[in-house]
């Protein structure tokens, strides 16, 4: 009985499988029917596809990155890097992503390599929180789009790295439990259990040097499925909202500065753009809301937006994340009123 | 070492390769535009490359994986057994791919701009010309004033000074493609300098809903990265016949630059003379030019 069912899966399959390649291979079939045409799907799709294909490059680089890591740095470095004191730790991390410019897609695996390293966790949560923001390319796409107030583009640098250190510091005063999911610590556990085990049974078909690029691009492979999903929810719902909600519903005008402050930062959250050109949409409210909100959309976005919290809840408790983005939220908030005052 | 990693290392290539296939298709069709800015192609072209080297990678660690033999340290990123996460997984991975190839590609038209709302305006004070409310009109100046000066108080007007000025000796104002803009902000922060000028402008007609029969916009998307931020621009065009338009044509418009009141704040209004069905542009949407605002050749 067993055999005939697996041998009905298994024709099933092969079935499937030829109609997929046939339809692949004559798609028009599929793109003129009446649905295609449907301009709401027409929206989603090219808002969910560029989404994916500008965010590719930078995602890649970052599982590129966390690979060279993982297999070339030795851990006696990363955990050299971040002083012990955690003020000046924490500035440090804050400023580390001027070497590393990519969007907030990038960022995550790196951290999450950086801490199975033996990273600092808070180290880490600053570098992901200001990493996105404190570089040369997104000052310059900054002051690009502001070209006549200089002052916002260095006041969002300095928002920041202010958050960012706050955050971390509070995070690392209060968070005695493991932040880390359990999946991420026991992956650690058993790699290096793999390694001595493992290298008793390799067929010596490379000789060492090239067996460690072999790894980085195991590992790199792995890493991008793994990320990659996360990274594609996040994208999906991003289309959702940004095809079906229409901005005027996110924009309503609220009646104080205060109130336009969360709005923004709602804003800046919901259609979760990168920071490389989160400037430019910024740039077209100029005339609508006040320097303080236009800020807080600006150092919120790339810190926290639906993308990244997918992501981050990939890496991190979920009860982490959550701690994360209400103290994010209140200090971006707080910081914003404060820069607005002062401008 | 588990044989079934096979069908996963294989999955995987698949999907990589898939993404690389689809990225060149893209670039050869032409259509990379319509998701990619111009600035972004050559790393999205690039990670086209990482990803065939990716998915050649898995091709050979999943014959090594049918071998039993392990590439170097295939302990960690596998999948876990559970089917219907892996499906799941699987299905968002492939997800643009499928959505990609198999739904058409389309200019993002009238539909965004509904969901993003047209920017008409983008001077953050009114021009000191006051007009009295219910009056919807301001008749074009005559053409002939001396050459009015392009000062402002204001130093995010004041940048566009110099670019106002060669804006203005034109004659009509053409807009271009490569700097548009910064043309429409020029002439958006200067309305009242610029009154009366004649203007020739392509663009997408858009209509919102309480616009009156006589009135449009033409419109164009612009681009900084990618389409999440694509942001519409235009300018309001008063035609007795606008009615006739159909949403998303592209037209180019002959016209008198002037202004009128319009959801409470005084803005660009184009008074049409003759509007010309054309052709869709190669290039559907525009991008902010990143030369020297100063230097610029309108």
């Amino acid at each position: 009985m067993i055999h005939v069912v697996r041998m009905a899966i298994f024709l099933m399959g092969i079935f499937l499988l030829s109609l997929l390649i046939v339809l692949l291979m004559n798609p028009h079939v599929i793109r003129s029917l009446p649905l295609m045409d449907d301009p709401e799907l027409q929206s989603f799709k090219t808002m969910f596809v560029s989404l994916t294909l500008e965010a590719l490059p930078f995602l890649l680089l970052g599982v590129l990155v966390s690979s060279l890591i993982q297999v070339f740095v030795p851990e006696s470095w990363i955990r050299r890097i971040i002083p012990r004191h955690p003020l000046l730790g924490a500035i440090v991390a804050s400023l580390l992503g001027i070497v590393f410019p990519v969007c907030e897609c990038g960022m995550v695996p790196v951290a999450r390599r950086l801490i199975q390293k033996g990273f600092p966790v808070y180290a880490a949560v600053v570098f992901l929180l200001a990493g996105p923001i404190v570089n040369p390319v997104v000052y310059s796409s900054t002051s690009m789009a502001f070209r006549a107030t200089p002052s916002i583009a260095y006041s969002r640098m300095a928002l920041a790295v202010l958050v960012s250190v706050i955050v971390g510091w509070m995070l690392l005063r209060f968070v005695r439990w493991d932040p880390m999911r359990p999946e991420t610590r026991v992956r650690l556990r058993n790699h290096d259990r793999g390694h001595n085990h493992d290298h008793h049974r390799h067929s010596h078909r490379h000789n060492e040097a090239s067996s460690k690029w072999m790894e980085t691009l195991d590992h790199a492979a792995g890493e991008f499925f793994d990320m990659g999903k996360y990274f594609i929810f996040g994208a999906f719902l991003t289309s959702i909202i940004q095809t079906f909600v229409p901005r005027s519903v996110m924009l309503d005008i609220a009646q104080s500065d205060g109130a336009a402050t969360i709005l923004m930062m709602a804003f800046a959250y919901i259609i979760s753009i990168c920071s490389t050109s989160d400037a430019f949409v910024a740039s077209s409210f100029a005339s609508t809301f006040s320097p303080g909100a236009l800020l807080a959309f600006l150092v919120f976005g790339p810190m926290l937006d639906v993308k990244s919290t997918w992501m981050l809840l990939s890496v991190f408790k979920a009860r982490f994340v959550a701690l994360l983005a209400l103290l994010t939220a209140v200090c971006v908030w707080m910081g914003s009123r404060l820069f607005e005052m002062l401008m | 070492m588990q044989p079934r990693y096979f069908a996963h290392y294989l999955l995987r290539a698949a999907l990589s390769g898939g993404f690389t296939l689809y990225i060149v298709h893209l670039v050869k069709s032409g259509k990379l535009m319509y998701y990619i800015a111009p600035r972004m192609e050559t790393i999205v072209k690039l990670s086209a490359v990482a990803l065939a080297l990716i998915a050649i990678y898995l091709v050979f660690a999943a014959l090594w994986a049918l071998q039993g033999t392990a590439p170097s340290c295939g302990c960690h990123h596998m999948p876990g057994k559970s089917p219907v996460k892996n499906t799941v997984a699987y299905s968002l991975l492939a997800a643009p791919l499928i959505l990609g190839w198999f739904v058409p590609d389309a200019v993002m038209g009238s539909k965004v701009v509904d969901m993003k709302g047209i920017v008409l305006s983008k001077a953050p004070t009114s021009p000191a010309v006051s007009t009295p409310p219910g009056e919807t009109v301001n008749p074009p100046s005559t053409a002939g004033d001396p050459q009015p000066v392009f000062t402002s108080d204001d130093p995010f007007a004041a940048q566009y000074s110099k670019f106002a000025e060669r804006l203005f000796a034109q004659d009509p104002i053409v807009i271009k493609e490569d700097t548009y803009l910064e043309a429409i902000s020029a002439i958006d922060l200067f309305m009242e300098q610029f009154q009366g000028k004649a203007i020739k402008i392509s663009g997408f007609v858009y209509r919102q809903e309480d616009m009156s029969d006589t009135q449009f916009v033409v419109a164009r998307l612009a681009m900084e990265c990618c389409s999440a931020d694509a942001t519409p621009y235009g300018f309001l065009v008063e035609w007795p016949e606008a009615k006739t338009l159909p949403e998303d044509t592209w037209v180019k418009v002959y016209a008198a630059i002037s202004s009128s009141m319009f959801g409470g704040m005084e803005i660009v209004t184009l008074q049409a003379s003759r509007v010309e069905s054309i052709e869709a542009p190669e290039t559907p949407y525009v991008y902010p030019n990143y030369d020297v605002l100063d230097n610029l050749q309108p």
